[in-house]
Parts: structure tokens; sequence; C-alpha cells
């Protein structure tokens, strides 16, 4: 197993990737957090008890009169954040009993993508009312008080996906019954997403990039170029050259939008019963930028499913085209391609940094509790960097 | 090539340890046994799968030595005779092998490592100091080899589960044979 200095940084290495990358004052702070913490422990498995104290503590300082936790237990999926589910039990205003479900999220040592609680918090509760969204109560964002970073939301019924038997495969898509069920409200939802208007929300963990300019793609390439460097294990030319690529193509925003960057199947979840979304997830890497991102993201082969006639689906759900047309007609806003294909790019590149980059580097740490997911998301490299490649190939 | 098998192995026995022992119920006990015998069995792969092909080298050396010596001494019968002209086609088709300088795998990753870095350090001065042509040159250049890597890398993870199709990918002997066939 390879270990570098890497695993080791020194403060004024850390120091030089910050001048070298400027970036959002949120994004700087995760970033430097990480590694600054880089050389600690590894990750291990937290006692239970240890959590449920600390979230009583926590819960204290924010409730007035009695309540207790029961049913603490952990959640599986995801692969970058530790998720719990608990039960609080408290009397309300109304002085009525009252049980309500809730999900702790909390970062572990480090994760496939290094975030800032404060940012998914506020976005979600920007967001919540236009399209679903679990509802977000508290943030511990340095994680002074839990331990960890983290975020407490309301439980959400749903399922990711149609309940299968066998091996786990990323390719298991909706099915004929549940996709058509479950487009109509996707798209719908990924249109209202950009339509938001943000600005009256409290955006404070966010640099919103001006309109006309393009210095918010900038700081959003020094943000994963710098990713890159901390985590790399060894470099990859290609990678190297769609950095350069998307510094000289780097264009200008036309309306800035919430950006989720993993709006996809599996980050979702719907009722099984009716094909009903009940809540859209994972808003860990959310941004204020520009919606052609979340598009292009999407339109990756990664996400694309084939249907019983043989037919490509964007994201498992409508041919490409059709995707766009409803996209740009729910939406009101224009699907520029030149844009889509830079942001084609840039989602394969990032993409890339997450499984070439992060993905070994955690696990080398170990640094998370899911290493051996993280692991398989290894093998997605090849087809990321197969994307990239063609999509490079035909811009240079 | 990333990640390597003891990275990936390290993983697993982690997620034995940590996630899947502890929440085994006590009293199951044979799946606990076989449980602690599979991190057993990765924890020897771990500290064997890159060591193989050098363990088998020795070996070859060993008995190119013992053979050669027992060769050497042998006289006698017609049966003697005959084993011993087998025994020199065998040490014939062992000597190239045994002369040969192979590096230890990981010299050979090391030595990648660092061709990639270069490869990397010449793109970045090419952006700030290198002709337009140079530039251009370099990038088709990169662009040739990133697409035979990257179908070698597909073929290599196409059980992954990632492909929509991995039935159109070449095989892992057809990507790696036309290299070893080049030498």
């Amino acid at each position: 197993m390879i270990l570098d200095d890497k695993q080791h940084p020194s403060p004024a290495w850390i120091e030089s990737l910050r001048r070298r990358y400027p970036t959002e004052r949120t994004v700087d702070e995760t970033l430097t957090a990480k590694m600054r913490s880089r050389a600690g422990p590894p990750h291990r498995p937290q006692s239970i008890d240890g959590v449920i104290e600390r979230l009583n503590r926590f819960l204290e300082r924010r409730l007035s009169g009695a309540f207790s936790i029961t049913s603490f237990r952990g959640l599986a999926g995801g692969s970058s954040k530790e998720q719990y589910a608990f039960d609080l039990v408290r009397t309300d205003s109304a002085g009525d009993a009252r049980r309500d479900t809730y999900v702790l999220r909390m970062a572990p040592a480090e994760s496939i993508v290094a975030t800032h609680a404060l940012r998914e918090f506020q976005a979600m509760n920007a967001v919540r009312g236009v399209i679903p969204v679990p509802a977000v109560h508290w943030c511990d964002p340095e994680g002074a008080e839990l331990g960890q970073p983290a975020l407490i939301a309301s439980f959400c019924e749903g399922v990711t996906r149609p309940p299968r038997e066998g091996a786990y495969t990323p390719r298991q898509g909706f099915g004929p019954k549940y996709r058509a069920l479950l487009a109509p409200q996707f798209v719908r939802y990924l249109a209202e997403l950009a339509k938001f208007d943000w600005r009256s929300s409290d955006v404070s963990a966010f640099d919103p990039p001006t309109v006309g300019s393009n210095e918010g793609v900038i700081k959003a390439i020094n943000w994963w170029e710098r990713v890159w460097e901390e985590d790399c294990i060894e470099r990859y030319p290609l990678m190297t050259l769609a950095a350069q690529w998307l510094r000289d193509n780097a264009p200008p925003i036309d309306h800035v939008s919430f950006v989720h960057r993993d709006f996809r199947g599996g980050n979702f979840l719907f009722r099984p019963a009716d094909g009903k979304i009940t809540a859209i997830l994972d808003w860990e890497l959310v941004q204020l930028g520009d919606r052609h991102e979340d598009l292009a993201y999407l339109l990756s082969p990664l996400f694309s499913e084939i249907d019983e006639n043989g037919i490509e689906l964007t994201g498992g759900f409508y041919p490409r085209d059709e995707f766009i047309r409803l996209y740009e007609a729910l939406s009101g806003l224009p699907v520029n391609p030149v844009r889509l294909a830079y942001y084609d790019v840039f989602c394969l590149w990032r993409g890339t940094i997450n499984v070439l980059a992060t993905a070994p580097r955690i696990m080398m740490g170990e640094k998370t509790h899911q290493d051996i997911r993280v692991g398989w998301m290894i093998g997605a490299t090849p087809l990321t960097l197969s994307s990239l490649h063609g999509a490079l190939k035909r811009r240079i | 090539m990333v990640p390597d098998f003891a990275l990936r192995i390290h993983a697993m026995i982690r997620s034995l340890r940590e996630v899947v022992l502890p929440a085994l119920p006590k009293d199951e006990m044979l799946a606990i046994d076989q449980a602690n015998i599979l991190i057993g069995y990765l924890g020897i792969m771990a500290e064997q799968h890159d060591r193989v092909f050098e363990y088998l080298l020795v070996e070859l050396a060993e008995y190119v030595e013992l053979l050669s010596a027992l060769v050497e001494d042998a006289h006698g019968a017609r049966s003697i005779e005959d084993a011993v002209a087998k025994a020199r086609g065998a040490l014939g088709m062992a000597a190239p092998i045994v002369q040969m300088s192979i590096p230890r795998q990981g010299e050979l990753s090391a030595l990648i490592r660092s061709l990639r870095e270069s490869v990397d350090e010449l793109l970045i001065a090419a952006r700030q100091d290198g002709t337009p042509a140079y530039r251009q040159a370099s990038t088709m250049r990169v662009i040739r080899q990133a697409e035979r890597q990257i179908l070698r890398e597909r073929a290599w993870f196409r059980a992954s589960g990632f492909e929509l199709d991995a039935s159109r990918l070449p095989s892992i002997d057809e990507v790696l044979l036309p290299n070893r066939n080049k030498s």
C-alpha cells in the first residue's frame, strides 16, 4: 500500500494550496479543516451511547421541556455521511405528547466529499416548500457539540429503489412501472430548483457568483483542483489536460441557481405504493451556480439506463432530447448547448476526482465508516474517465 | 493502478472487523468463526499478493541451481542420460528468465508513478511557456495514450458493474497481451 507525504501534510503545504486555489469561504474552511486533521487518528465506529449522550446535551440546549430519545439506530446507504435515525418523544406547546422521527447526519473524519453542513442546512431550508426536502431543524457545522459536523432533519418515509434481491450493482433501474410514475416528478423538481429565486433566503454560507462573470466557475475549478492536489495518489495526465481546458473555457453565468450537484436516482425517496417522490436527499454538494451543471451531471452515461426497447434513458427516465425539452419547458430557462458541453466536461472531471483521488485517499487513511463502499465506487473511474476523454477529444 | 490490492484487502478486513463481526449475534458461532477465518485469509493475501511473482523467481533460481548441480554430477545408465537430456531442456528454457533483471512490483509501480508525474509537469510547463504547436502536439499525444489506458482500465474493472454494456469491452487478456507481444 502506498503511503505518501499527503497523509501528513505540513502547515506550509496546506497554506500554499489555499493561496493557489482561492475558493468560497466555507469550502476553504472545510478543506483546510480536512487537511489539518488528516494526520490524526483513523475513523472508528462511534459508541452509540456516546452519540446519544452528546445528542441529549445538544437538544437540551435547544428544546424547552422534557424529552427523551428512543429507538436510536444506524441507517445504511450513502457513501459520505454516517447516518442515524431516532425518535424524539416530548410534549409540544399545546401540551400534547408527540413522537417524531429524525435523521442525524454526521461527517466522518474524511469523506468521499468534504462538505460544510451549514451549506446543506441553508439550501434545504431555502428550497423546502418548492421541492420536497426533509425539514432541517438543527446544525452543528463544526461538530463543536456533537463531536463531528452534523445536521438533524426530519425522517422521511420512502425508498430509493424498488426492493430487489441479489448482489449489489449500480445498474438497478426503476423498471417501467415506477419510471412512468417518477419521471415527470423528477424532471419537474430539477426544473423547479433551477428557477427557484434564492435571493430572499439565508445563503450566508455561500459566495453567490455574479451574473455575467465566470468568477464563480473559476472558484469551483479551484475547489476541485485543490481536492485533486490534496488527495490524488498518482497523477493522471488526462485530468491535468481537463483542468487546463476548463480554465481556458470557463463561461460567464447567465442565471444563478441552486445547483444540487448529485440530483439523480438513488438520491430521492419515493413511496412504493403510489410512486410519489417524498424527498430529494443529499444536498451536501449544493452551491449557487449554473443550472447546466445539474443537467450535464444527470446526462452522464453513469446514470443512464437502457429500457425494455433498448433506448438509452437519461438518469433512467427519458431519452436525452426529450429530457432537455421537458426541462426547458418546465423551468422556463434555456439550455445552452455550449454551456451544457462545458459542464459535461466539468462534471466528469469533478466526478473522476471523487473516485480516482478522494476514494483511495480516504481508504488509505481509514477515514470513513464506508471504506468498503467507497472502494467499490473506484470501479466507476474508468467509465467516468472514458466519458471525460470522449468529451475532451470532441472539443480540443 | 488505483486502488491497489493492498488497499482493497485492507478495507475488506476493516469492514469485517468493525462492522460485520460486531453485528453478528453472539450465539452465531459458525458465522463468527468463519468471519474470523476470512480476516485471516485476507491478512495472508495482503501480505503476499504483490510478492507471488518474486516468490516464484526465487523458487526458479533455486531449482535451476539444484538441477544444474544434479546434471553436472550425473553419469551412468541410459535412464539417467535420458533424464539429464530432459533436464538440460528445462534449464535451457529457464536460463533467459534467470538472467533477466526483473523489478519488484512495488518498484515497477513507483517507476510508473514517476513517469506520470513527469508527463504532468511537462503539460503544466507547456501551458505556461510552451509554443502553441508544442502544446497542441502534447495534448494530442496525451489524448491518444489515454484512450489505450482507459480501455485497459475499463476491461480491468468490468466486474464492478458500472458499465452499461460490459460485453462490448475487450477481455483483460486482449488488452494486456498485445503489449506483451510487442516486447
